[in-house]
């Protein structure tokens, strides 16, 4: 999981930060430090790499469907019905069109998701005065 | 003397590194009494509790606190301590606040750490700290987040933060290297002021001899990991007895120097803390250099009172020097 190396890489540098020497020097416990002090703060990152794990799931899975070897095709799925339409896209193109522009928006909203999230957990983002 | 609060004996600190081991600390011995300011001048000075956090640091010596030696106390108990009894101040406030916090969840925290409060309690209690450092309009600024306060706001917002729960002492490692000059002023005036109201002891650690003067009534002067003076503020800067604190003395701009006259700075470089030089550790640098300071280490000896420094040169010669070549300048 590149997740898990995201997570460990955020701590190992946050926890060389000042405010965790500064929380440690009022008596904080390494629980706290932990939970309270550095997660919070590595938040913003790991919300931004899972929404972007889960937009690449998505296309992965079309793109193996598509080729015959991802989910078997009784079950739908986008990558199937893509496949489906390729086979009439001289005939009725818009099958494969619209079920490919249905992948992007997905994949594109899940991706805003994320960066939306980011910017709502850092308090940098939030204007003076709207509280 | 009252009973010392603090009595720091012999002790060393060493990081081992890749090019060798750093003394950061070489052999130093120094108490704290209850309600005293002890000011620290100098290169190279790691506070009691940064260093502990530190754990590939090699420490040995003693850290008497209230007679109790904190390097041999459990984890658990000396967490106690921190925060409740001993408190610091950091020199950065920017980065010693946590971003993602509000300023008075903050202060609120080490009220939830140290005592079982509620968060609303922890909270209330927090307006009332940055009403007492004189923050205005408290409640709405414990709301908002380190990054939309000023620079003097956010130490003012430390300084509640480490007299929360009235700490016998308050380590303050350059609390105004961060600042401007004006709220320098105001922040060792409240640390001042505070101290005080509280009744604590101060250790101000500073690179800066000009905020001492007013502000400590003890200084010590580090050079290298070691105390080369130690003195009264009134002996430190009318009868110093170090070549090193001469040198910090002159290199201070003055008011009534003439506008032609440059300002003096200590030659080289200061020295490498793994390759510590033979003999004095000043010696390198110092203009009054004798056969001996290349060989022998200087100990600290008493002058007069508690006046104390370590250098070669006779008393005689450095009364007459401090007399002739600093004070007039």
């Amino acid at each position: 999981m590149p997740d898990a190396r995201i997570v460990r890489g955020l701590f190992l540098s946050l926890k060389e930060k000042e405010f965790v020497e500064s929380a440690r020097a009022s008596g904080a416990s390494n629980k706290r430090i932990i939970f309270y002090h550095i997660l919070p703060n590595a938040l913003g990152p790991i919300v931004v790499s899972s929404t972007l794990n889960v937009a690449a799931a998505i296309l992965t899975e079309s793109a193996l469907s598509f080729l015959g070897f991802g989910v078997q095709p009784p079950t739908p799925t986008w990558g199937n019905l893509l496949e489906d339409g390729r086979t009439a896209s001289l005939i009725a193109p818009w099958l494969v069109w619209f079920r490919g522009l249905a992948i992007l928006i997905t994949v594109l909203c899940v991706n805003f998701l994320g960066d939306g999230l980011r910017d709502a957990l850092d308090p940098h983002q939030k204007l003076v005065g709207k509280e | 003397m009252a009973e010392p609060l603090l009595e720091v004996k012999n002790l060393k600190v060493q990081f081992p590194t890749e090019d060798g081991v750093v003394k950061a600390v070489d052999g130093t011995s120094f108490s704290v009494a209850p309600g005293e300011t002890l000011g620290v001048v100098g290169e190279s000075f790691l506070t009691v509790m940064g260093l502990v956090t530190k754990r590939e640091a090699r420490i040995s010596g003693e850290i008497l606190f209230r007679g109790q030696d904190l390097l041999k106390l459990p984890p658990e108990d000396f967490r106690e301590i921190r925060g409740a009894k001993i408190s610091m101040i950091f020199q950065d406030p920017l980065t010693a606040l946590n971003p993602v916090h509000r300023v008075g969840n903050q202060i609120a925290e080490v009220f939830q750490v140290h005592r079982k409060v509620s968060k609303k309690e922890a909270f209330d209690e927090a307006i009332n700290l940055l009403q007492l450092v004189g923050i205005p309009e408290p409640a709405k600024r414990a709301r908002r987040y380190p990054h939309e306060f000023s620079g003097g706001m956010r130490q003012r917002a430390m300084i509640a933060m480490a007299l929360a729960l009235s700490p016998d002492l308050i380590i303050a490692d350059e609390p105004t290297t961060a600042l401007d000059v004006t709220v320098q002023a105001q922040i060792l005036d409240l640390i001042d002021q505070m101290k005080k109201e509280f009744d604590a002891a101060v250790i101000l650690i500073t690179h800066d001899l000009g905020v001492v003067a007013e502000h400590c009534d003890d200084i010590m002067v580090m050079y290298a990991g070691r105390m080369v003076e130690y003195g009264e503020a009134r002996d430190i800067y009318y009868g110093a007895h170090h070549p090193y604190t001469w040198g910090l003395l002159q290199s201070i701009a003055r008011m009534d120097q003439a506008r032609t006259e440059r300002l003096r700075p200590i030659k080289g470089q200061p020295p490498s803390l793994i390759h510590v030089p033979p003999g004095c550790p000043f010696n390198p640098r110092c203009p009054y250099v004798m056969d001996i300071c290349r060989t022998e280490v200087p100990q600290l000896i008493p002058a007069d009172g508690h006046h104390a420094s370590a250098c070669h040169l006779p008393l005689s010669e450095k009364e007459r020097i401090v007399k002739e070549e600093v004070l007039v300048h």
